[in-house]
């Protein structure tokens, strides 16, 4: 467990300086970098993207909440990072700087009237893990061991606050333009605030746990509604392993492609079925056991799916309809992909754009199985972010491509791929659904 | 005895929005004669006085009761202590938001009101601080480790300003703020990198033939 965080900075003036001291720091790594370069002119830039990544990863761990939230997101959007910037901020993934025992305490005091002490068997003072926007406690009851995430206080007034703080960053490290940064922002601003009530996060919960009473080997922990309020939620303790330490522990492929199925069924039925999607595949949400059961927490990040989103986008799939231009462009503009406005030049030019980066990610789909693996694939899918990132059509134009729906939706399988890559699964794509 | 006028004094003052017009009126309102009251106090000034004081004696004791508090860090048991005084003051805020407009003091100065519980929170301190000495988490520094108190006090007044004002819900703000504020006094008070600067400055000090490139 990492040191309690010794101090947060008080006011938007300190935690703004936070930022500038972070710019400053940032600064000198390039200056390093500059200087080693010379002396040693084969370094490459992924030291300093390290070293960078650290330094600020080290500030926003101090500001915890929802900047916090934000690196996570980016942390999943691994395309937009370089790699050296994608590890470290999965460390955020799994932990940060817990909040005072006396807090806890008082917090529970305030929501329940009672000590934790009293409302428990036994209450673990020290947070067991950060869960972005609180932190996690273990605890005993009804004989048996309880998972209580606990909400930072004010995390929902210091939400805006926090994003327009981040967004300079975001805009400089990650060199994203202007209109889609703030795009972005806003639609997670919007999903940040729902995250802040565990009870809609309870209910959620419930409704996906009931869809998939049936699933073999997918496991959710119960709720303890009688436990939780707004800011306490109680659910619990499920046993398994993060990712990382499973693939530690040797697993075979036969193992790995059943994890990863299960993964892959979860996706697709909430999906086509439900019309909703647990949208956080980042893997800390996620604990596998040995024998290849899946157990999957956190649903504070649920994205419900229109039919005017879902229709069109998910008719791309079949990318055989791409090869109609007028119906794939019609598609296209649904979905906000191509604007109205746009020359015919651009049109097409846009509409290659779009076409190749579709044949891409639907790739998967186009077979009955397939391999994730295969690194030759998703560094297919890194390079085309990367040649978006550089695409200075992208960068300049003057609406945001794709509907925000999308931003969900497209992280939700990027980061699912990602996923199912580390894991090395193959997946059967057409199997019928329970 | 004093119990029972305390919290009528102070059911007065909720409901009248300021307090009695005399002793003996307060006295009368209990069917009390007015030299009943002089034992216990003798002005209004003297019974507020007592009421904070109690109040921080009352938070001592709860938290000293409580079995986590005894595994405390020497940070955390004061964090717990401020908690808990303001956990023991809602159900009376209205009285103290009142009050404290009367007492409090634009200058750094103890307020008149306050000084009796000023030293009951000393007398908490002393005992605090020199734990904290001991276990190495706050830094012993000659001369100024005795004022570490007064300083925290100040804070404590501070505290007690922004949660008269605090209009968020639950007081949630002021939680942040005892959080934060409290953290970061302690990680002042802790080996900081001035120690360290000045150790460096020392260091330097005594060894300056060495550093005296000129030779």
């Amino acid at each position: 467990m990492m040191k309690e965080n010794s101090y947060i900075p008080v006011s938007k003036v300190a935690r703004a300086s936070k930022f500038v001291g972070t710019g400053f720091k940032v600064g000198s790594n390039y200056l390093k970098y500059s200087i080693k370069k010379i002396a040693n002119p084969d370094l490459d830039k992924e030291q300093l993207h390290e070293d960078n990544a650290k330094d600020i990863y080290e500030s926003l761990a101090i500001l915890k909440g929802s900047a916090l939230k934000v690196t996570q997101m980016l942390s999943m959007d691994r395309g937009l990072l370089p790699r050296a910037y994608r590890d470290t901020f999965a460390m955020a993934q799994y932990s940060a700087p817990p909040l005072s025992g006396p807090l806890v305490v008082k917090t529970f005091q305030s929501e329940f009237g009672q000590s934790p002490s009293v409302l428990f068997d036994a209450f673990d003072i020290k947070a067991s893990y950060a869960a972005s926007i609180g932190q996690v406690h273990i605890a005993q009851k009804y004989g048996k061991k309880l998972a209580v995430k606990i909400q930072y206080p004010g995390v929902a007034n210091s939400i805006h606050a926090d994003l327009k703080m981040v967004k300079p960053i975001a805009l400089a490290m990650f060199s994203l333009n202007e209109k889609d940064v703030d795009r972005y922002m806003k639609e997670v601003e919007c999903k940040l605030i729902e995250e802040t009530n565990y009870e809609q996060e309870m209910q959620y919960a419930n409704q996906i746990t009931n869809a998939f009473k049936d699933f073999n080997g997918i496991v959710f922990p119960n709720y303890y509604p009688e436990l939780s309020t707004q800011k306490i939620l109680t659910m619990d303790w499920l046993n398994g392993m993060h990712l990382r330490d499973f693939l530690e522990s040797n697993p075979s492929q036969e193992i790995k492609n059943l994890v990863g199925q299960r993964l892959w069924d979860f996706y697709e039925y909430q999906i086509h079925e439900m019309r909703m999607v647990h949208a956080d595949p980042h893997p800390g949400n996620f604990l596998i056991q040995e024998d290849g059961t899946l157990g999957i927490i956190d649903f504070g990040c649920v994205k419900v799916i229109p039919d005017s989103f879902y229709v069109p986008y998910f008719t791309l799939l079949d990318t055989s309809v791409l090869k109609e231009k007028e119906k794939a462009m019609k598609i296209f503009e649904d979905l906000e992909f191509i604007h109205p406005t746009d020359s015919k030049q651009e049109k097409n030019e846009y509409f290659d754009l779009f076409t190749s980066m579709i044949e891409l990610l639907a790739r998967p789909f186009q077979s009955n199985q397939f391999d994730f693996a295969n690194s030759s694939y998703m560094n297919e899918i890194y390079q085309m972010a990367e040649e978006l990132k550089e695409n200075e059509k992208i960068r300049h134009s003057k609406h945001a491509r794709g509907s925000q729906h999308g931003l969900y939706i497209n992280r939700t399988y990027f980061g699912l791929y990602t996923l199912l890559h580390e894991l090395g699964s193959t997946i059967q794509i057409k199997k019928e659904l329970a | 005895m004093i119990e029972e006028l305390t919290s009528a004094y102070i059911n007065h003052c909720r409901e009248h929005g300021e307090r009695p017009k005399s002793l003996y009126a307060f006295a009368k309102s209990l069917q009390l004669e007015e030299k009943d009251l002089y034992p216990h106090f003798t002005s209004f000034d003297g019974l507020e006085s007592i009421i904070w004081s109690s109040k921080i004696q009352k938070t001592i004791e709860n938290c000293q009761k409580d079995p986590i508090y005894q595994g405390y860090s020497v940070r955390e048991k004061y964090l717990s202590f401020v908690f808990s005084f303001f956990q023991e003051l809602l159900n009376e805020r209205s009285f103290f938001v009142q009050n404290w407009k009367l007492i409090a003091k634009p200058t750094f100065g103890i307020p008149e009101a306050l000084k009796s519980a000023n030293e009951v929170y000393m007398s908490f301190m002393q005992n605090l601080m020199e734990e904290a000495i001991e276990r190495q988490e706050v830094k012993a520094r000659k001369y100024i480790d005795k004022k570490y108190a007064d300083g925290l006090w100040l804070q404590f007044i501070m505290i007690i300003q922004f949660w008269v004002k605090d209009s968020s819900p639950n007081f949630e703000k002021t939680d942040e703020f005892i959080e934060k504020s409290i953290q970061a006094s302690f990680e002042l008070l802790g080996v900081t990198a001035f120690d360290s600067l000045l150790d460096l400055g020392k260091f330097l000090f005594q060894n300056k033939s060495v550093m005296n490139f000129s030779k």
